[in-house]
């Protein structure tokens, strides 16, 4: 057997309190197909990264075709036979669909140090990145400029893109993000064909995808490998499932509605340019209650927080928050109104103090009976008040999750809403940011949160919404969730 | 025969004219019937005003190319201006008059220098860049003050233009007219022949996306770095053609306003498009001049007309005339 293409060994990289990759092995054979799987947070884009030499690995080895890369620049890499797509689209938005295609052509063609001749007329050039847009089905928008293609487009450009440097190994971080149906059944096609051609790492949320092409599949969590196999050994393994959410679901349960409701959406669309990422997103959030919304990466979450908070706008339908229309307000307004964000990622005020993030925060505040004081917060998190004159950037992952927690309880919020709170965490702080929230509950905060640990969200929530595809594919209980086979069944979660 | 029909049709004349190519066949028409007025109306004065504007336009033009096409925002492209000038006049005076020494030692040290602060600055992105040109061409002005023996901060009158032993006369102020005019066309030709090759395309295919550009394997530093090289030599070469001008040359021509200036006619012209700035220089040097006339206060006035430019014209002047693609 001939030795691997790429040999990864003991690959280590933090970013602050966080491991983004630990001591990562994967070995990719000539001509496999290689998929890579994990939740939001478990290293994926950073290993990508790793691979193409955009970021410096802490400790490890990568080894191309024999020779060490580890140290090499991205341009030596890409050199080498090494493409990559990316998972946000990363094209030459003011140039045509052929020019970026044709860029990679020449990039791969020897230096580029020719001054004189018209390389848009080259044949050189313009002949095989042609058959690459063919080959991905743009062939009929190859003089259109690339910022006015579809985001469906655009991915098809970017796997074109890299297929015209001829790589020997192909990266592709998420081809489908950001897809409708029809558009990944066509990338889906488009891989088929690649498959077998040349070697593929492919890193992607698409589960049918995932088990449909790929030879092998390499699970990650929490930059860990946790397994590696086919397909038919990871659908099988028990620590693969409960890295993921549970399961599909089907049509919507009718909306529980007793109280008056604190928060009230009701068909929600938004969408990131072109790209449309809610449908229609209906639901509400009564207040005390304690609401969490699951589903995998890139249905519609965070931009469904991201719409309640006016950060991102919808275009269409109501949010009503304590009776008042929020949808078209600025951000900050909407804060004020008392809905506080525990932002995904974090995002402190890196360079302020931690007491001084919890007492900035305060300035824009909404008067309260019992307002949070900085000794409230430092109480609820004994761990931070040891370390409230540390800048923020030094603070660990947890405690950088604690402060952005505080931090959104500082403005006296009605509502607190949390993405993501407890990710990149390691499982004793879990379990303390889980702790706090059960005090809030109890304590009667109404509070919404997106998190992927289905297990402590059954324990302390009341209700759940799943939403799939930018739609609220299931709602209901606890108990309902736990009851329900079909929604907690099936492939990896979700 | 088929061939010819086609490249006719690719240039749009089957149609219509394109009103870009009209602007710039009526300014360049304009420029070339200078001295005409000049004469027939008895106004010297004008033919010195376009010199200058011609000479200021082939500065722009060199500018535009890192700027423009680059996305290199140098805030201190004047050094070479004055770099330019020095070498003119430096040599002269030291007993040096021939154009066949003095220009391409102007270009060459330009080229030296922008070598330098490229190799340099090109490490950095942002406000970082920004400053450190500054920082250079502030520090290129201040040794330039320092120069005694070529007048220091009063500058240097040059005794006479660079000769080119009878081949040219520069001191005919129609021939040197004309000859900056063949310079500024050498030059748009120069820089669009530039942009649209591989390397151009480089160039500009970092400015709208340098992870991608390293992403598929182009190490993007060089590159640049070799763009701003042409374009400090480019910018020398009309340092002194200003100099050989005024046959004089002073520090004042690199103060940082001087690089603010060059930088207002590319964006007012047009970033990134190969004839922008000389429509940029002409319209700020005209629109200067005139305002100089009116008022003590031309700045009150331009620096209006500047932030409309910047809030509704985004293109530059040019862009009004631009036609949309798909």
């Amino acid at each position: 057997m001939s030795p691997p293409l790429l040999r990864v060994e003991g690959l280590s990289k933090r970013f602050g309190g966080v491991v983004a990759a630990d001591t990562i092995g994967l070995d990719l054979m000539r001509g496999e197909f290689h998929a890579v799987i994990g939740p939001n947070g478990a290293g994926k884009s950073t290993l990508v990264a790793l691979l193409c030499g955009e970021i410096a690995p802490e400790g490890g080895s990568i080894r191309f075709d024999g020779s060490d890369i580890t140290r090499l620049p991205a341009d030596r890499r890409s050199r080498l036979g090494l493409a990559r797509s990316f998972q946000i689209t990363s094209l030459f938005p003011d140039f045509t669909a052929l020019d970026n295609v044709a860029l990679a052509v020449q990039a791969r063609a020897g230096h580029s140090f020719h001054f004189w001749k018209d390389a848009r007329r080259d044949p050189a050039l313009r002949d095989p990145a042609l058959t690459a847009l063919a080959a991905v089905g743009l062939a009929a928008r190859a003089d259109y400029r690339v910022d006015r293609l579809s985001h469906g487009e655009h991915r098809q450009l970017e796997i074109a893109v890299a297929l015209a440097s001829k790589p020997r190994l192909l990266l592709l971080d998420e081809p489908m993000a950001g897809l409708g149906p029809d558009e990944t059944a066509r990338i889906t096609a488009l891989l088929r064909n690649l498959k077998g051609t040349i070697t593929i790492l492919l890193i992607e949320h698409d589960m049918e995808t995932v088990f449909a092409l790929a030879d092998r599949i390499t699970v990650l969590v929490y930059g860990r490998v946790i397994a590696s196999g086919d397909p038919a050994a990871i659908r099988a393994d028990a620590a693969v499932r409960d890295a993921y959410l549970g399961e599909r679901t089907r049509a919507p349960m009718p909306e529980h509605n007793t109280k008056e409701n604190l928060l009230e959406l009701s068909g929600i669309e938004t969408s990131y340019g072109l790209s449309r990422v809610l449908f229609g997103i209906s639901f509400a959030i009564a207040p005390g209650e304690m609401v969490s919304l699951m589903g995998r990466n890139g249905m519609g979450k965070t931009t469904t927080v991201r719409s309640i908070m006016g950060l991102t706008r919808a275009g269409a339908g109501s949010i009503r928050f304590a009776g008042q229309e929020i949808r078209d307000l600025p951000a900050y307004r909407v804060a004020k109104l008392g809905i506080g964000l525990v932002p995904e990622g974090r995002q402190v005020f890196a360079n302020l103090t931690a007491r001084e993030n919890l007492v900035a925060t305060a300035a824009n505040r909404r008067g309260a009976p019992e307002p949070w004081t900085l000794d409230k917060v430092l109480a609820l998190f004994p761990r931070l008040a040891a370390r409230a004159g540390s800048m923020a950037n030094l603070l660990s992952g947890g405690e950088q999750q604690m402060l952005a927690i505080g931090r959104a309880l500082m403005t006296n919020p009605r509502l607190l809403i949390l993405d993501e709170a407890t990710e990149g965490l390691a499982p004793l702080i879990r379990d303390e940011i889980w702790r706090c929230l059960r005090a809030l509950r109890a304590a009667g905060q109404s509070i919404l949160v997106i998190d992927k640990n289905v297990a402590a969200l059954t324990r302390i929530a009341d209700r759940h919404i799943i939403i799939e595809r930018g739609r609220v594919v299931w709602t209901g209980t606890s108990a309902d969730l736990a009851a329900s086979a079909d929604v907690q069944h099936r492939y990896l979660g979700v | 025969m088929k061939r010819a029909r086609e490249l006719f049709r690719k240039s749009g004349a089957a149609s219509m004219i394109d009103p870009r190519t009209g602007l710039t066949a009526a300014l360049l028409i304009v420029l070339a019937l200078v001295p005409l007025y000049a004469v027939m109306t008895g106004n010297s004065f004008a033919l010195t005003l376009f010199t200058r504007i011609v000479i200021m336009a082939i500065a722009a033009v060199s500018l535009d190319l890192i700027m423009g096409y680059g996305g290199m925002v140098s805030f201190g492209h004047a050094a070479y201006l004055g770099i330019g000038g020095y070498a003119v006049g430096i040599l002269w005076k030291e007993g040096l008059g021939s154009g066949f020494v003095q220009w391409p030692a102007a270009i060459a040290v330009s080229a030296l220098f922008a070598l330098v602060v490229g190799a340099l600055s090109l490490r950095t992105r942002g406000v970082y860049f920004i400053m450190i040109t500054l920082a250079f061409a502030q520090m290129v002005y201040y040794v330039a003050q320092g120069l005694d023996r070529y007048g220091g901060d009063d500058g240097l009158t040059i005794g006479q233009r660079s000769s080119f032993s009878g081949l040219l006369d520069l001191n005919n102020n129609t021939v040197f007219y004309y000859l900056c005019i063949a310079a500024l066309i050498g030059s748009v030709y120069l820089v669009s022949r530039i942009v649209n090759s591989r390397f151009g395309l480089v160039i500009q295919g970092a400015r709208s996306n340098e992870r991608r550009m390293r992403a598929i394997g182009v190490p993007v530093f060089r590159y640049r770095l070799v763009c701003f090289v042409i374009a400090g030599a480019l910018c020398g070469l009309s340092g002194a053609l200003l100099a050989n001008q005024t046959n004089f040359i002073s520090p004042a021509i690199m103060f940082w306003t001087r690089s603010g200036d060059l930088m207002v006619m590319v964006i007012l012209g047009g970033l990134g498009t190969p004839f922008g700035p000389v429509i940029g220089a002409v319209a700020y040097l005209l629109l200067e001049e005139a305002l100089s006339r009116v008022t003590e206060y031309s700045g009150l006035f331009l620096g209006p007309a500047l932030l409309l430019v910047a809030i509704y014209l985004r293109g530059g002047i040019e862009g009004l005339f631009r036609k949309e693609r798909p």
